[in-house]
Parts: structure tokens; sequence; C-alpha cells
């Protein structure tokens, strides 16, 4: 027994502990551009919500209020739907193309229990959201959002690399801090979801895929 | 030679160090992933998994999913046991030298 082949024996032995345990397929590409279709997404709403806030006395004095304001939510969860759809679409696209790069499965036990153990968490916080709309607490959507998000993060960490874990409590973190600062609401969720998304995966793909 | 008197005959091929690596961090995996975590071709696998089942450091699971056969393994107490011994001796070895 030679000293290569062991510290080969040793190499292998980690390498399939982690492999057979952990999605390592995620692109941290998938990230960079959740974040970066976030921040755009982010500008559009900004965009929205001072528009109605310009013209809130013209709306007063005409008595539309109330239906200025229901398109302007409406137009918030169109620009949020379509963040949402881009951001999943390109993720699970750099992913599938890593996969492929690397000859691995996409589909397999290991990737479905992450999904799980991420939807899981979103789908009640979803829900939870949905809670909040419907009373009218729109200044906790964003706080609330975050949050759902960070645990949703923290439950999926022992299936991909362990850094997740950072990034779930830096979303708990400023969700906590958003629900302190009401008004800021979309200014933490530009932060949240756009620039430690394009930091986390610019990290990541650093550290992990550019070989 | 005491120390390499530890390492483990059994796990001496890299298939079977890789076989039970899996199983030591998966509870019950099944052939066709192992297959697929392993890249290897059925009969080198079906041999390798022959060999540990008989030494009792896996035990197997036969199911039905639909019409087909689903083949599971796990590691048991004595796999464990083994294998641990055997990543000791490795370390110890590596750091003897």
């Amino acid at each position: 027994m030679n000293q290569h082949k062991t510290q080969e024996d040793l190499r292998e032995i980690r390498r399939m502990m982690e492999e057979s345990t952990k999605f390592l397929s995620l692109s941290g590409l998938s990230g960079v551009f959740a974040g970066i279709t976030a921040l755009v997404g982010a500008y559009f709403a900004h965009l929205e919500i001072k528009h109605f806030s310009n013209n809130y006395i013209t709306y007063e004095i005409l008595g539309k209020t109330s239906i200025a304001s229901q398109e302007l939510s409406k137009q918030l969860l169109l620009i949020a739907g379509t963040v949402l759809l881009v951001a999943i679409g390109t993720g699970f696209l750099f992913t599938w193309l890593k996969a492929k790069k690397e000859n691995k499965q996409l589909v397999s036990k290991l990737s479905i229990r992450l999904i799980i153990s991420l939807g899981v968490p979103l789908f009640f916080g979803g829900a939870f959201v949905l809670a909040l709309f419907y009373h009218g607490f729109y200044g906790l959507v964003a706080p609330a959002t975050l949050i759902f998000y960070g645990l949703a993060l923290l439950n999926c960490s022992k299936y991909v690399h362990v850094d997740i874990k950072y990034l779930a409590l830096c979303e708990m973190a400023l969700g906590v801090a958003a629900a302190f600062f009401l008004y800021y609401g979309i200014y933490f969720w530009a932060v949240g979801f756009g620039v430690l998304h394009i930091l986390y995966g610019a990290i990541m793909y650093f550290k992990y895929d550019r070989k | 030679m005491g120390k390499i008197d530890q390492l483990n005959k059994a796990f001496e091929s890299r298939v079977r160090l890789g076989i039970m690596s899996i199983l030591m961090v998966n509870d019950w995996m099944d052939y066709k992933s192992l297959k697929t975590q392993l890249n290897l071709t059925d009969g080198n696998l079906a041999s390798h998994i022959n060999g540990l089942e008989k030494l009792e450091y896996i035990t197997v699971r036969k199911g039905f999913i639909g019409k087909k056969t689903n083949t599971s393994y796990r590691i048991t107490p004595l796999g464990k046991a083994a294998f641990q011994q055997h990543i000791n001796a490795l370390e110890k070895l590596l750091n003897s030298i």
C-alpha cells in the first residue's frame, strides 16, 4: 500500500460521500441572473410606486384613489410574477447546462428532496403573504417574503454547498430589519433578492464552477 | 506492520470503497442510483455488491415499483464499524509517513 493510493482512497471516499448527499449542479450563474432580474423588477416596481405617490393628490381630488391603488397592486403583482418566472427559468437553464457538462443527472432522488425542502417553507410562506395581501398589510409583505425565503434556504442547506447558510442568515436578518423599517420594503427587497443573489452567485461561481 | 493489518482487504477495490462511502451517508440507496453515482456497468457493480453482502456489510431489500423490481441497499452496523476502522487505518497510515 503506497502513500499515493492511500491519499487517492481517502479523496474518493470524501468525494463519494459529498456527491451522493449534495446536489452540486446548482450553478452560481443562476444566482447572478436571478439577482439581476430582481433588481430590474425592483426598478420597475419603484417607478410604479413613484408614479402612484406623485399623482396621489390628483387621485384624491378625482376620488379615484382606491381604483388607482388596486391598479398599483395589480402592476406590482405582475412585476413580481414576471421576475419569479424569469429567475426560475434562467436558474433552471444554467443548472441544466452545468449538469450536462458534468454528466450528472438533473432529476434524482436528491434533486427532488432539494425541491421539496425548498418548496414546503416557500409554499406556506407564500400562502401567509397572500393572507397579508388579503388584509391589506402591504408593508409586511417584503419582510415576510425575505424571512420565509431565508428559512427555505436554511431548510435545504444540507442538500447543497454549505455556504448557502450564510445567504439564508443574511436574508432572514434583512427580513427582520425590513419589519422595523416598514416603508423601505422595496429597498430591502432589492438588496435581499437582487444584491445578495448576485454576490452569492458570483462567489459560488468562482469558488466551485470555474475550473 | 501492525498498521497495515488494520486495513480491510474487502475494501481494496475502488468500487467497494465507493459503495461503502455512499451507503455510509445515505439510508437505503437503490441499485440504479448507486450505478449512476459510481458510473459503473451492471456486471461490475453486481459482483461487488454480492461480495459485500456475503461479508454482511450491507443488507438488501427487494421491492416493487409498479411491476418493476426495485432493489435497495443499506449498510449494516457491522459494515459501518468495518468501514470506519478502514478509514481510520488509512488516515493513520498517511499520518505516519
